[in-house]
């Protein structure tokens, strides 16, 4: 598939071109030209209600965090934030936790975990427990409060904005859904909504559009079908992941 | 259901249950399909799509709950209460069907594949031939209308079997993974002719698909999952 | 060839085994039907073989010293009886009911060494040897009627001697004097064991054109269910081929996969054929039914038969498969059918062409040729036959293209767009039928010949057929023979009964042309128009069978009877059975009549055309078993033509094509090719008919059919109409939705 696509630069397309094609397909000549910033160009999509990754950030907060994730794609104050949703635990075992579930290859640094944890203390999505205070933060147990329960479930149901770099989040969605006994299912089928609503933005575009714009619109469209297979396959698998899951 | 509220859908169906033997195909499934909508029929294999189109379509009736079929300008009528022939004669001249593959007449030449309803419906022939030639043309078939279907590729089969459909206007095309044996250019070749014609006449589609890309080009999926209609989907028309 | 691979091939799956099914009682019935027919011909010629003494001929008893002057011939002296030889007289016509007892008169000396077939020593003048069928109806029978003819029972004659379980033979011991009486009795000293005489060829090429007839039908019939499922095997060959099958070795599969089934169908062939062996025995054919015994083929023949189907539909399967051009690709693009061409004529232009020369080499030539003749006329209606079924989906196909270029609705489209593109496909189907109608056409024109010799008409001037007539034997006075017709008179059921008057016996050389009577007992005789004289006279060929035309009384002086001797009898019988066999029985044992009491009707259960007769019963046989099987052969194709199209008829009702345009689509299929070829059929199996009949004699001549053949026609036609019709039943089912999904 497209190597010679920048990939950052894809999204903002397909981003550009919802926002204001929608609107006005006429606007669409203009409007389409390809960036060349990578992630720059996501200024005009912020008053989006979504953006590529944070999604659902309401706060500074989450924008912050979403600036801060680690590879840009995995939310990981959010999913250490549904980790913690299960039960209180500490720094240390919520860091395996996460390692466990998704940090194959890429374990998170301790570092980063407790800074996380910090800001998620002043944003007050967690209270540290107990523990001797002034220790460090190995030895804090958090708990979240019903502000970061809050959080977690609108982060689980509001869809991301489709693009090749959504799966590991969507991923991670799914299994603290299951780990929480959340509707996996639901999460799934509003993701796909928003996928086909995408899709047949896309389709329609092609209707009208010369040749180069309609091979930019299929590479979109073969890589929200690619997100779309794969949530297929998930949602068929579901019942199997769950047990998997809540075994380990 | 989240597509109630615009006025008298074209095909409704209402509580459908379904079974084969011990297999329930269909439990109990709630549907509206608007007039003039292009809807796609999605859901994982086996999970009762081609049979809830077989009942919306009066090809099979539903062991339990009811589909009504509002024809314009006539009174609505419950299919699913109708005897076979009725069913028949409404299929012949109110409904279409495509299907995935091999639903050509393989001895008949094209025009005679496409011009069959006409002459089940009593066209004469010349009229009925004619008639059909000229919808190969506009689906990009010319000078093809005499051969049969082991000439024609997939892609332009496919397009004679829609033409087939389309030949007598009508209401409602069914069509159960039409571009389920192509590939991607050609299926595209055809869904868009299909849907210029399609939205021309302001024909209703339900078209079960696999493929998102081929969904894409609908007003609105929906997705069935074991034998009922997923809550996951939406109106976007 | 890979065991797992076969196994899979053979089982494939649960539609596998209807084909199996289909396949395996198919070629069961095939098979039993060649085995009775085999044994049903191997016994009728066992028959004829134990039957042939009853031809013996002999040698004259008389000897006639030669003369000069033929005019002045000397008397002939009778030649002695002696040790070696019997004396012995073949009755012609011993009638009893409407059938012919066969009877033999035999005169030996105390130490003859002669022995009788099925008998041994002759019988005692005055007892009788008889068959059991016939000594069964003597003794169910009041003595007056039969019994009275023959003396008193000696024994039965055995069954090596007798052709089947009912025929009635019987061999009367006879004193030496009496045999010698009228000169017609013979000498024998052993018994000639040629059935058919001079005509043994002919008879043997008719039997064997018969019994090609009848087998073609059933090996179509074999042909055809082997062929069964046929579409659904070629993608599931083209599935195989797509996973790296060779061809060679889908011809392999294709072949054990109907070999199985086959010999499964063989096997239980054999053992039906065993089973309904002792029923078959019981059909009559030629008046007589058959020893279970000659029924029973050999277990070589046996072997061979299930041999022979099991490999030839092996082989066939496998030619067929090798030449669908089965690609890994298979089905998805239809494999075409050659067009019929012209040269399809060819087969049956050169049968035609065979059988006509055959008859004018027997005709013109002056040179005999048996064995070529025989060759060609056989290998000739081979010829025809295949060439009506190589011709049929050439005229098929040029009927359906016109049809096509006609056809109005979406059945005629449909149907005419098949048969253009599959002739072969679809006359395959029709081609049992065609071919019995052209089997039932040969033997209706072979049998023909029979029916023109029948019915002569009742009319005054005309012996009546309830009369029974006898000559009076030379050297009895007028007392004995009114003696003996007083006795006659006064059994029941005898009308009347008259003594002709001539100037001698009529087997004297002094016997006038006329016969003189009575003209009261004219009336007796059925004429009408009496002269006004006391006596009469008519021309003495009132009395032959072949007198047509009435003959008129003419007047006679009145004192011509005086000096006279009666020369005939003549009883009249109210037409019941029973009082003709009395009357028969009365006569023949008064002893003064020359030769038995004869009715009019009586010749043609003797007469010469008995061979072609006994074709006939044969012929129908065949007309029945041929359009049976036709019938069951368009059934099984018919439906097979559903079976292989059930996706896309599926479809296409699922579209909204009522049921009943897809009958129309089936009918039409099985109408046009019918049709189109029956007209052929009927005129070709005519002219086979003529021709054959000509090979064997020229005085036969072909007439108008009898009605049993516009009969069987029209049966034939209510079978094939029966046969599309039971296949309706399939067409909803195996339509509905479901067939459209994929297997
Ligand atoms: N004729 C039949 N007999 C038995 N079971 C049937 C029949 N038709 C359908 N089914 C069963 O009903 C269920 C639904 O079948 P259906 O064909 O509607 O599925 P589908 O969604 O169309 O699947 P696919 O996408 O594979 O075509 C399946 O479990 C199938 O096995
Ligand atoms: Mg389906």
């Amino acid at each position: 598939m497209g190597d010679n696509f920048e990939p950052g630069a894809f999204i903002v397309v397909i981003v550009t071109a919802r926002s204001r094609v929608t609107r006005n397909p006429k606007n669409f000549q203009k409007s389409f030209q390809p960036p060349s910033g990578p992630r720059s160009g996501a200024g005009p999509g912020a008053e989006q209600p979504a953006c590529d990754t944070a999604g659902t950030a309401s706060s500074d907060a989450g924008i912050q965090v979403c600036t801060q994730c680690i590879d840009g794609r995995v939310n990981n104050s959010l999913t250490l934030l549904g980790l913690l949703s299960r039960q209180p635990s500490y720094g240390y075992d919520l860091k395996h936790s996460y390692d466990r579930y998704f940090g194959t290859g890429k374990a998170l640094a301790f570092g980063q975990v407790y800074s996380t944890l910090a800001r998620m203390v002043r944003d007050e999505l967690i209270n540290a427990l107990g523990g001797e205070t002034g220790a460090g933060p190995d030895r804090k147990k958090y708990e979240i409060t019903a502000a970061g329960q809050v959080k977690v479930h609108e982060w689980l149901f509001t869809p991301d904005v489709p693009s090749e770099s959504l799966q590991s989040n969507l991923f991670a969605k799914t299994v603290i859904a299951l780990l929480l006994d959340d509707d996996a299912d639901r999460l799934l089928d509003v993701q796909r909504s928003e996928h086909m609503a995408r899709m047949r933005e896309l389709t329609r575009l092609k209707k009208d559009a010369d040749l180069l714009q309609v091979l930019m619109c299929d590479h979109g469209l073969f890589h929200i079908e690619a997100d779309l297979r794969w949530i297929d396959l998930t949602g068929a698998r579901l019942a199997q992941l769950k047990k998997e899951l809540q075994s380990t | 259901m989240s597509t109630t509220g615009t006025p008298s859908p074209i095909l409704s169906a209402r509580g459908l249950h379904h079974s084969f033997g011990q297999t329930r195909a269909l439990r109990g499934i709630d549907l509206d399909v608007q007039r003039g909508e292009v809807l796609a029929v999605m859901g994982p294999s086996g999970s009762g799509k081609s049979t809830l189109l077989h009942c919306l379509a009066g090809v099979l009736v539903p062991d339990g709950g009811s589909v009504t079929y509002r024809p314009a300008g006539r009174s609505p009528m419950e299919t699913s209460a109708l005897g076979e022939p009725k069913r028949t004669r409404l299929r012949l001249t109110d409904f279409g069907f495509v299907f995935q593959f091999g639903q050509l007449l393989p001895e008949l030449t094209a025009a005679d594949n496409v011009s069959l309803p006409l002459l089940l419906a009593g066209t004469r022939r010349p009229e009925a031939l004619r008639r059909s030639t000229e919808l190969l043309e506009r689906l990009g078939l010319d000078g093809m209308a005499a051969r049969l279907p082991g000439e024609l590729s997939g892609g332009q089969a496919q397009r004679v079997a829609v033409a087939r459909a389309l030949v007598t206007s009508p209401a409602v095309l069914f069509a159960d993974e039409p571009t389920g044996s192509l590939d991607s250019l050609a299926s595209e070749n055809v869904l868009t002719l299909m849907l210029e014609l399609v939205r021309e006449a302001g024909t209703t589609v339900v078209m079960i698909t696999h493929d998102a890309r081929t969904a894409a080009y609908a007003d609105r999926e929906v997705i069935v999952r074991d034998g009922g209609t997923g809550a996951g989907y939406r109106v976007t028309a | 060839m890979n065991p797992g691979l076969l196994k899979l091939a053979v089982v494939g799956s649960r539609s596998a085994y209807g084909r199996v099914a289909g396949i395996a009682g198919g070629v069961a019935v095939g098979v039993c039907l060649l085995l009775l027919l085999w044994g049903g011909a191997n016994g009728l010629s066992a028959r004829d073989d134990r039957g042939a003494w009853l031809r013996e001929t002999g040698l004259p008893s008389v000897a006639a010293p030669l003369t000069d002057d033929p005019a002045a011939s000397a008397p002939a002296t009778p030649v002695p009886l002696t040790a070696d030889t019997v004396l012995m007289e073949a009755n012609p016509v011993e009638v009893f009911r409407d059938r012919l007892i066969n009877r033999r008169d035999v005169a030996a000396l105390e130490a003859t060494t002669v022995k009788i077939p099925g008998i041994g020593s002759p019988p005692e003048p005055g007892s009788y040897f008889a068959s059991p069928a016939l000594q069964r109806l003597i003794e169910s029978t009041p003595r007056d009627e039969l019994g009275d003819r023959f003396g008193t029972f000696a024994g039965t004659i055995d069954d090596a001697a007798l052709p089947g379980p009912d025929s009635l033979v019987i061999v009367t011991g006879a004193a030496e004097a009496h045999l010698r009486q009228n000169g017609r009795a013979f000498l024998v000293s052993d018994f000639t064991t040629n059935p058919y005489g001079g005509s043994a060829a002919a008879y043997n090429t008719v039997l064997s054109i018969g019994a090609i007839a009848v087998f073609f039908p059933i090996l179509l019939l074999i042909s055809i269910v082997t062929g069964l499922g046929a579409a659904q095997r070629r993608e599931r060959f083209a599935t195989l081929r797509l996973i790296g099958a060779s061809p060679q070795a889908i011809s392999g599969i294709a072949a054990v996969e109907t070999a199985v089934p086959s010999l499964i169908g063989a096997v239980l062939g054999v053992v039906l054929a065993a089973v309904l062996r002792p029923a078959a025995a019981q059909i009559p054919v030629n008046g007589s039914r058959m020893f279970a015994a000659d029924l029973t083929p050999g277990w070589a023949v046996t072997a061979a038969v299930v041999a022979v189907v099991v490999t030839a539909s092996a082989f066939v399967a496998a030619h067929r498969t090798a030449h669908a051009g089965i690609g890994p690709l298979g089905v998805t693009r239809a494999v075409h059918e050659k067009t019929p061409t012209m040269w399809r004529s060819v087969p049956l232009l050169a049968g035609l062409a065979a059988m006509i020369t055959a008859v004018l080499m027997i005709r013109v030539m002056a040179v005999r040729l048996p064995w070529l003749e025989s060759l060609l006329l056989v290998g000739g209606f081979v010829l025809v036959l295949v060439g009506i079924v190589v011709i049929g989906p050439w005229l098929t196909r040029l009927v359906s293209r016109l049809g096509l270029r006609r056809a109005q609705s979406a059945a005629g489209v449909i149907a005419a767009s098949r048969i253009q593109k599959t002739p072969v496909a679809t006359f395959r189907s029709v081609s049992g039928l065609v071919i019995a109608v052209f089997v039932v056409s040969v033997f209706a024109g072979g049998s023909s010949i029979v029916e023109s010799t029948q019915a002569p008409p009742v009319r005054p001037g005309l012996l009546q057929p309830t009369s029974l007539h006898a000559t009076v034997a030379a050297g009895h006075t007028p007392g004995q023979v009114a003696d003996a017709v007083r006795a006659a008179r006064e059994l029941p059921g005898i009308r009347n009964a008259t003594i002709g008057y001539g100037p001698a016996a009529l087997s004297e050389r002094d016997a006038g042309p006329e016969i003189y009577l009575r003209a009261a007992d004219a009336p007796g005789l059925g004429f009408e128009d009496i002269p006004a004289t006391e006596t009469v006279a008519v021309d003495s060929s009132f009395l032959q069978y072949w007198t047509t035309q009435p003959l008129a009384l003419t007047p006679a002086p009145a004192a011509t009877l005086d000096g006279m001797v009666p020369v005939v009898i003549v009883l009249g019988t109210d037409g019941t059975p029973e009082a003709m066999d009395r009357g028969r029985t009365a006569l023949n044992g008064s002893g003064v009549t020359a030769i038995p009491a004869t009715a009019r009707l009586d010749l043609q259960l003797q007469s010469s055309t008995r061979l072609i007769q006994g074709l006939a019963v044969l012929a129908y046989l065949g007309m029945f078993v041929a359009i049976a099987i036709a019938g069951l052969s368009l059934a099984v194709a018919t439906a097979s033509a559903i079976l292989d199209r059930k996706r896309v008829l599926g479809l296409m009702r699922l579209m909204g094509m009522p049921v009943s345009v897809l009958r129309r689509i089936i009918t039409r299929e099985a109408a046009v090719p019918l049709l189109t070829v029956v007209l052929l059929s009927v005129g070709l199996g005519f002219l086979v008919a003529w021709l054959m009949v000509a090979f064997i004699d020229d005085t036969y001549r072909v007439t108008w059919p009898a009605p049993e053949y516009f009969l069987a026609l029209g049966l034939s036609l209510v079978l094939a109409l029966g046969a599309v019709i039971a296949t309706f039943s399939l067409i909803r089912g195996n339509t509905a939705v479901t067939a459209t999904r994929f297997e």
